[in-house]
């Protein structure tokens, strides 16, 4: 294959994917500074690149790239110096990039996924945003299915509950 | 909570281009050839295998001596086993993997503590692929459509989607799937959104033929069933049956909002179970075996399965109960990290008094209050320093770990492990310490020395790497 064309193949392979482990980076490092983020982001497609890994489909890829981010997120969040230590509502990675009026109720949302569990945080990103199914993210996680039924519907309620401000 | 609206808020999150053309300059100028590959960082790194391994084994012990009663008589020492009191070798370490925990006996009744439990409805499709509604989450019914893994392989998901499924609330109002969507390992779900679906329900569709009827069991307004303990202290005990085609039941936690900050301690290899005092029953009330026993985390639980006997074909499980349980909060890995300290290594033969907090959380207090060296042994000591005291005691007594109560723990341990800065993994020594008052002292041996022994190496770690807790009670589960 042309170097030309690798690179082509390379570029769209980061164009799909880049989304998709940033938000994942985001999900799992909230709070951290932006640079850590950034280092997780850089890391997952290094190993990538490093890997010199072909997928057999977008799916494939798109959950081998979710695994390694979770195992790259694990590995940063295990270095207390790179840990959370922004409130949430300073972190600039977290505005979006929506000026429009439902901004303000979608920075909500964001902030309260955010401060859910790190096990509801997962599934309910997976589920929601990926569009996976419970069973396809018991997979990704290493999870049983139970289990992560168990934490999507308890993370929305505790979303739901908290975004209708009942939750004590 | 919309999926839509969660989804929408969530994708609005996105790289800065900075990042964006650095990834892509990485992309187009890598070159495998040219690139001197890095040992990548391993998820588990061989100390902490070393680490989890002893953790397991000390945890076996834990759980076996428990069961006896004897707890304060037996202690693992790592390099030898099981010793008593006196240093006597009672199980050697390589025997240790052989303990067979379900031999030893328990009390055969327990009252009843009462409380429901029922997890899931299941209805089958007499079709290629069976159709289950397996959940209510929050204002939305998931049904999923599991492909029949000997249909045949022509049919693919999307030949399954029943395009015109409704459900049919008890007031005769029905209700259309808000989204359908379908998955690549062969489900489909419907989401369907409504406030209230805690109720019977009638599915109906032309393409399934006979009309579904499906009972949401719902304890609460929850969606699901559990029983809680202590309901107010952050733990939660969840005994579901969670399979139709063979028994298994589940012990999960959750992390109560009221939590006395207990449940966050977890991480994911941090459950244990003694499976000696889960009792089952059928519905005349008659005992169950269960053949066997799946160690837990806590994402995967603790399951314990039950063979397929006349006597239980999957529905006759009537109730389980359990009267212990040994949770080992596994302080690596959690947003707590492995608690930690870096101290000097004293002098031989020197004593340092300091008091130095360890850990504080969850109710305990692990502290140390001094620490010395005896040529490569280095001590750590609790409550007192009084060396000249515990000299004859050295290896088996107790650090101190003050402990509240507030958690429901009826006893507990901490795991402490210690490890030399700069040396390789194996320099590391661990023991698990009972929690009690006392004025005691713990001597750490190093599975591996580097050369120079303790001479050659300037600082030592002395973390908590987990915590156990034997809670007891009695808890009942009926469905």
């Amino acid at each position: 294959m042309a170097e030309n064309d690798i690179i082509k193949r390379r570029h769209e392979t980061v164009e799909r994917m880049l989304p998709t482990v940033w938000r994942l980076c985001v999900m799992r490092l909230a709070g951290a500074e932006s640079s850590n983020i950034e280092d997780a982001v850089q890391e997952v497609f290094l190993r990538w690149l490093e890997s010199g890994r072909h997928f057999d489909s977008a799916e494939h890829e798109k959950a081998w790239f979710i695994r390694v981010a979770c195992n790259v997120c694990t590995d940063i969040y295990r270095d207390r110096s790179r840990r959370a230590a922004i409130p949430l509502e300073e972190c600039e990675y977290l505005m979006g990039s929506n000026t429009a009026e439902d901004a303000a109720s979608e920075h909500e949302i964001i902030r309260e996924v955010l401060a859910l569990p790190t096990a509801y945080r997962d599934v309910i990103y997976l589920y929601c945003v990926e569009g996976y199914d419970t069973n396809e993210i018991a997979g990704i996680l290493g999870r049983k299915p139970n289990t992560v039924r168990r934490e999507l519907a308890r993370g929305r309620k505790k979303l739901q509950a908290k975004l209708k401000g009942e939750e004590k | 909570m919309k999926v839509d609206k969660i989804k929408k808020a969530i994708s609005e999150l996105t790289p800065s281009e900075e990042l964006s053309e650095r990834i892509m300059d990485m992309a187009a100028s890598y070159e495998k050839s040219a690139v001197i590959t890095e040992q990548p960082i391993r998820t588990v790194r061989p100390g902490r295998m070393l680490k989890l391994a002893a953790i397991a084994a000390a945890l076996v012990i834990l759980m076996a001596v428990s069961v006896y009663g004897i707890v304060n008589r037996l202690f693992y020492l790592p390099g030898a086993g099981l010793v008593d009191e006196d240093g006597m070798l009672v199980i050697r370490e390589d025997d240790i993997g052989d303990l067979d925990i379900t031999a030893y006996k328990t009390p055969e009744e327990y009252e009843l503590g009462g409380f429901v439990i029922e997890s899931v409805t299941y209805t089958e499709y007499n079709g290629l692929a069976s159709f289950t509604i397996w959940s209510h989450m929050g204002d939305e019914l998931m049904a999923s459509y599991q492909k029949d893994s000997y249909g045949n392989p022509k049919v693919t998901v999307a030949d399954h989607v029943i395009e015109d499924l409704k459900i049919i609330l008890p007031d005769g109002s029905s209700l259309a799937p808000e989204s359908v969507r379908s998955s690549s390992s062969g489900s489909i779900v419907y989401n369907f959104a409504a406030e209230k679906l805690n109720t019977k329900l009638t599915l109906v569709s032309e393409g399934l033929g006979a009309e579904l009827k499906v009972e949401l069991g719902l304890v609460e307004d929850v969606g699901y069933s559990y029983m809680e303990y202590p309901t107010d202290k952050g733990i939660t005990l969840i005994m579901s049956p969670a399979n139709e085609e063979f028994s298994e039941f589940s012990v999960d936690f959750i992390d109560n909002t009221i939590s006395d900050g207990f449940a966050e301690y977890i991480s994911e290899s941090a459950l244990s179970f003694n499976t000696a005092g889960v009792l089952l029953y059928d519905s005349n009330n008659k005992r169950i075996p269960w053949s066997s026993f799946h160690g837990g985390t806590k994402d995967r639980g603790v399951n314990i399965s039950i063979a397929q006997t006349p006597s239980d074909n999957g529905y006759d499980i009537k109730k389980a109960s359990a009267n212990r349980l040994i949770i080992n909060y596994f302080l690596q890995n959690t947003n707590h990290g492995d608690p930690d300290v870096l101290l000097d290594i004293p002098a031989d033969g020197e004593y340092i008094c300091k008091e130095i907090e360890i850990f504080t959380g969850a109710g305990f207090d692990a502290k140390i209050t001094g620490y010395s060296r005896e040529g490569n042994q280095l001590k750590i000591y609790a409550n007192g320093f009084q060396p000249d005291k515990n000299d004859f005691s050295i290896r088996f007594n107790y650090i101190g770990i003050p402990y509240n109560g507030s958690n429901g723990c009826t006893s507990a341990y901490v795991f402490y492990t210690l490890s030399l800065k700069d040396a390789d993994y194996f320099s590391i020594g661990n023991e698990w310490v009972q929690a009690q008052d006392g004025s005691l002292c713990r001597t750490f041996d190093f599975s591996k020395m580097p050369e120079g022994g303790l001479d050659s190496v300037e600082q030592f770690y002395l973390s908590a790497s987990a915590i156990a807790c034997i809670f007891e009670g009695n808890w009942t589960v009926n469905y």
